[in-house]
């Protein structure tokens, strides 16, 4: 009869275990993975709160198809193209705001001076005005530290079209920033 | 490769590490322009940073936690089940505690009820009984029947509940209508009566030696002469 009140261990001990190296893996990839996903979010809908909404769905996802996850180490691609789905989905719910770009005030703790905070916010400005196709492979390579084949796998295009893109990304950003700066330098006297 | 291309590539990745690319940027003007981009993408970068929210991190953690079933649930269940089962047989063990009888069911009311209810049946019933076959039936109750001449054809015999318990039922012809005949052991809880009668039916209690006779007939019978000649064929049987 005592025997009766002893708690059989094995079968919920493995179920729980499971569900424990889980919640680690998981944590892990919250802990080192949130902030580079949501500055990307940020860069693909202009709006913090979406961001953090789309990096909550993101995150979600991921909990619930994480045993598909098999080598971490392309957990950050993975996350990212569960992302990008999560913000087409919002287009297709038509769930865009129409972002007044001016109101994204975005505080800037790097700045080293007014004169850089200037051009750091014209830079934002920028960016944000890049088209879609041009902005991804940027963010990707300079917020995610993707090379040009992952890039091209993420985006699901080939390689040259990812580079060519990169290049008119960049190029037109380098432009719109020398010109900004060339204004102001007239206007500076 | 030649300038342009160089151009094309610093634009397209300023940390390009290809060889191809490593070995170019060392010549002057490529150099320059390589560091006046390095230094663009710099700025790039520190635009791009945007803060990101504080609790951010815990938002994403919280509902993991609630969705995370209990595995320390302790043995619960077990103490109640058995707990259920200690209810369960208290409950079921009351059915054994014999209830002061405050009311016992009066004898006639059971064996007219009785009668009504089975009179469809009863009514047309012939299963040709023989002295054996009725013989069985009395056994348990202490009874016996010597021949069927002075009770005449049996129509019906068999066990029955009476009050909570079994007795023999018999259905024998009569005069008029049927006759129904219940041998109930003498420690049945029941209100005595010698004499009843209700809804059209009529009937005696004698007590035998180990069981009570009820016979019960319509209002036609001769019930004292029915009551006399049954307990005579049964008395005689020792």
């Amino acid at each position: 009869m005592i025997s009766l009140f002893k708690r059989k261990k094995p079968k919920a001990d493995a179920v729980s275990k499971g569900i424990a190296v889980k919640q680690k893996r998981y944590e892990a990839l919250v802990y080192t993975l949130h902030a580079d996903l949501f500055r990307y979010a940020f860069w693909l809908c202009h709006n913090r709160q979406i961001a953090e909404d789309l990096v909550q769905e993101t995150f979600l996802r991921a909990w619930k198809a994480l045993d598909s996850l098999k080598d971490e180490h392309a957990a950050k691609a993975w996350l990212i193209t569960i992302l990008r789905r999560e913000n087409a989905r919002r287009f297709e719910r038509k769930q865009f705001d129409l972002v007044d770009l001016d109101d994204q005030q975005v505080p800037d703790k790097h700045s080293p001076g007014p004169e850089q905070d200037m051009e750091n916010e014209l830079l934002r400005r920028h960016i944000s005005e890049l088209a879609l196709e041009y902005r991804e492979p940027l963010l990707l390579q300079v917020i995610g530290g993707f090379s040009g084949e992952e890039i091209a796998d993420i985006l699901n295009l080939n390689k040259n079209t990812v580079m060519t893109r990169l290049f008119r990304a960049r190029n037109q950003l380098k432009e719109a920033l020398d010109h900004d700066n060339t204004i102001r330098g007239r206007s500076n006297g | 490769m030649d300038e342009l291309e160089f151009r094309r590539r610093v634009y397209a990745d300023p940390n390009d590490m290809h060889p191809d690319f490593l070995s170019a940027s060392t010549h002057a003007a490529n150099r320059q322009f390589l560091d006046e981009m390095k230094n663009f993408n710099h700025k790039l970068e520190q635009a791009m940073n945007v803060p990101v929210p504080k609790n951010l991190p815990d938002n994403l953690m919280l509902p993991q936690r609630l969705a995370q079933p209990e595995h320390r649930e302790g043995p619960g269940w077990r103490y109640l089940a058995i707990a259920a089962s200690i209810a369960f047989a208290l409950g079921f063990s009351t059915r054994f505690i014999p209830l002061p009888a405050d009311s016992p069911p009066a004898i006639g009311q059971v064996a007219i009820q009785h009668v009504e209810a089975e009179m469809p049946f009863t009514r047309y019933v012939d299963e040709q009984v023989t002295l054996t076959a009725v013989n069985v039936k009395l056994a348990p109750y202490g009874a016996h029947l010597n021949d069927m001449q002075q009770l005449g054809k049996i129509y019906f015999v068999n066990h029955c509940m009476f009050a909570g318990g079994p007795a023999a039922h018999l259905v024998i012809a009569g005069e008029h209508e049927r006759i129904n005949l219940f041998l109930v052991p003498m420690d049945r809880p029941l209100k005595m009566e010698s004499r009843f009668a209700a809804q059209g039916l009529q009937g005696e209690v004698v007590s035998m030696q180990s069981y009570r006779l009820v016979v019960v007939t319509g209002m036609q019978e001769n019930l004292e002469q029915v009551t006399a000649t049954v307990k005579a064929s049964l008395e005689r049987a020792i």
